[in-house]
């Protein structure tokens, strides 16, 4: 569905991809892991639309989509949520999920009616929010959430733009074991209906959802294939895993 | 309920004080009056790009100039019968063309200065959207056949509307005060629509904006116009209560004043603007009167509004209506 085709950027004299190729299918969670700089963000950074690669293609369903901007991607239905939350710090939570409802639906329509009583905007947003079990802070300031509740917001806006593709950076970073838990039952039933990437240092969390895994050391895809076999992988555990620990 | 009585006390603080003026017979005081609902006016549509929008906007003088410069150069033609340069049409001297004509004008110009000035943030903004506004205060001046530095004078009067004489300055202040209020419901409501919710989404963050696949950019500039056109419009207005435009309308101490309104009045809450402008030239005009060194007195006063009055008047209001005697304390 979403494919990285050769991806080379660099900033200067450090190469922070160097020839990526992955493909994210539908129904499927690949999960890209390596240590910190490795370059996973700058890769999501690059299939998002946000960073332009120096080289190397990005294809939606075949086609390819490397000269579409952010936003022109968003509306195929790329989705992203961020490793650091990036949110709408005055609106509510619903009001921040209503934005990107609003986004995925037909441009300019209604426009002219309050996006607060809109109820084509306020249930889904709602909806989206009870699906990641924060209903009850609907009315809260996103600037007011607590750190684990921000993640949760983060992934219901992304939610709601009803993606075809999500791009998830660390969505549990900073989070509880018992919210950990509870956002890997909700990524594992998004999974049938869109095709998943998920950048994510905590190894239980990859090895429990990803149907595909890709290590990423240097910019340098050194291992893919399915979980059992990276975790046998012997330069995976000399480059990564033994060093998991810490990158936790 | 409680927030609509709120909204509405400023605006019918500018009701109520000319009658009462007049009924005291000081109608002399009435363009005073009339000069806080034409600031209030210009001040709101600054306050919607920069309280909705985040853009500060150090420029807005320039539409300012140009609405007034509308009115000028239509009277001027209209006066001595010769045809404007514009085509050769002859000049005009009505509310319903130059009101209209304002608006467009301001808003046609405003839209590339935004477009220029939006490729910056901060700043940068502000700079730029001052620099282009000079540009067009040096171009007025250099407008030698309507007056260069001297400006148009509209000594023979007013704008008439519809054909009738506005020369009467109770109706021309409830005219300025009607048009007030339609700008206010008409902001208000878009910036609870989807296009204000848009401009409020990137003004705290527009990256993620993106993401969610807006371009703000379009809303921004657009917003930008919108704002530039309300400016000319009160500069239009501005050209009839003084009888009289010159390039100092566009001068940056305009478009500091108008900043000045509406932080004094409280950043993002449109009805503020209509208490910075009263408040700002009522002290003004009273401290005029009492010292020629006005402005030492006016500006730490300014410095301690703004420092206990979070969110300004407006918000000084809002927490006196709560009935909390928390008040004027941060």
């Amino acid at each position: 569905m979403l494919e990285a085709r050769d991806l080379r950027k660099s900033f200067g004299a450090i190469v922070a991809t160097d020839g990526l190729s992955l493909t994210v299918e539908h129904g499927r969670i690949h999960a890209l892991i390596g240590p910190n700089g490795a370059g996973k963000s700058t890769a999501l950074a690059q299939l998002g639309g946000s960073l332009t690669p120096d080289e190397g293609q990005v294809l939606l369903d075949g086609r390819p989509i490397g000269g579409l901007d952010e936003a022109s991607r968003a509306r195929l239905g790329i989705a992203r949520s961020f490793q650091i939350s990036a949110l709408f710090p005055e609106m509510t939570a619903r009001e921040s999920v209503a934005m990107a409802v609003m986004a995925a639906r037909p441009h300019h329509a209604r426009f002219w009616r309050p996006a607060a009583t809109d109820r084509g905007l306020t249930d889904p947003a709602q909806a989206a929010l009870d699906r990641l079990g924060i209903g009850h802070l609907a009315h809260t300031r996103a600037g007011q959430l607590a750190h684990g509740q921000r993640r949760l917001l983060e992934m219901a806006m992304a939610l709601a733009c009803r993606p075809r593709v999500l791009l998830l950076d660390e969505p549990m970073a900073g989070l509880g074991a018992t919210e950990t838990r509870s956002l890997t039952e909700v990524i594992r039933g998004l999974r049938p209906d869109m095709a998943i990437l998920l950048v994510e240092h905590d190894m239980d969390v990859v090895f429990e959802l990803a149907d595909v895994v890709t290590v990423l050391v240097d910019g340098r895809v050194i291992a893919s294939g399915p979980p059992a076999a990276i975790r046998d992988d012997p330069e995976v555990r000399r480059a990564y895993l033994s060093e998991g620990d810490e990158a936790c | 309920m409680r927030a609509v009585l709120r909204d509405a006390l400023p605006f019918a603080v500018l009701a109520a004080a000319p009658v009462a003026a007049t009924l005291a017979g000081a109608d002399w005081l009435v363009p005073v009056f009339t000069r806080m609902a034409v600031f209030a006016l210009a001040a709101m549509a600054l306050d919607f790009i920069l309280g909705v929008g985040g853009m500060v906007s150090l420029g807005h003088a320039a539409f300012f100039a140009l609405g007034g410069y509308v009115v000028g150069i239509g009277s001027h033609h209209a006066y001595d019968g010769s045809p404007t340069p514009f085509f050769g049409l002859p000049g005009w001297n009505d509310l319903l063309i130059s009101l209209p004509l304002a608006f467009v004008v301001g808003a046609v110009i405003a839209l590339p200065f935004g477009w220029v000035s939006l490729r910056t943030r901060g700043a940068y903004f502000i700079m730029i959207t001052l620099a282009l506004a000079q540009m067009v205060y040096y171009g007025l001046v250099g407008l030698t056949s309507y007056g260069g530095d001297d400006g148009i004078s509209m000594w023979w009067g007013h704008n008439t509307l519809a054909g009738f004489e506005t020369a009467d300055r109770i109706v021309l202040h409830f005219l300025c005060l009607a048009l007030l209020v339609v700008a206010f419901v008409v902001l208000k409501r878009l910036r609870a629509a989807p296009f204000g919710r848009v401009l409020d989404g990137a003004r705290q963050n527009e990256a993620r904006m993106r993401a969610l696949g807006y371009r703000p950019l379009a809303y921004q500039v657009g917003a930008f116009a919108v704002s530039g056109g309300i400016v000319a419009v009160a500069g239009a207005l501005m050209a009839n209560v003084d009888e009289f435009v010159s390039p100092g309308m566009g001068h940056w101490t305009i478009s500091g004043e108008l900043l000045v309104i509406v932080i004094l009045g409280g950043i993002g809450s449109l009805s503020g603007a209509v208490w910075g402008a009263v408040v700002l030239l009522g002290l003004e005009e009273g401290l005029r009167e009492i010292t020629e060194h006005w402005p030492i007195i006016l500006g730490p006063l300014l410095v301690v509004i703004v420092l206990f009055a979070r969110g300004g008047i407006a918000g000084l209001v809002a927490r006196l209506g709560k009935g909390g005697g928390r008040a004027g304390s941060p």
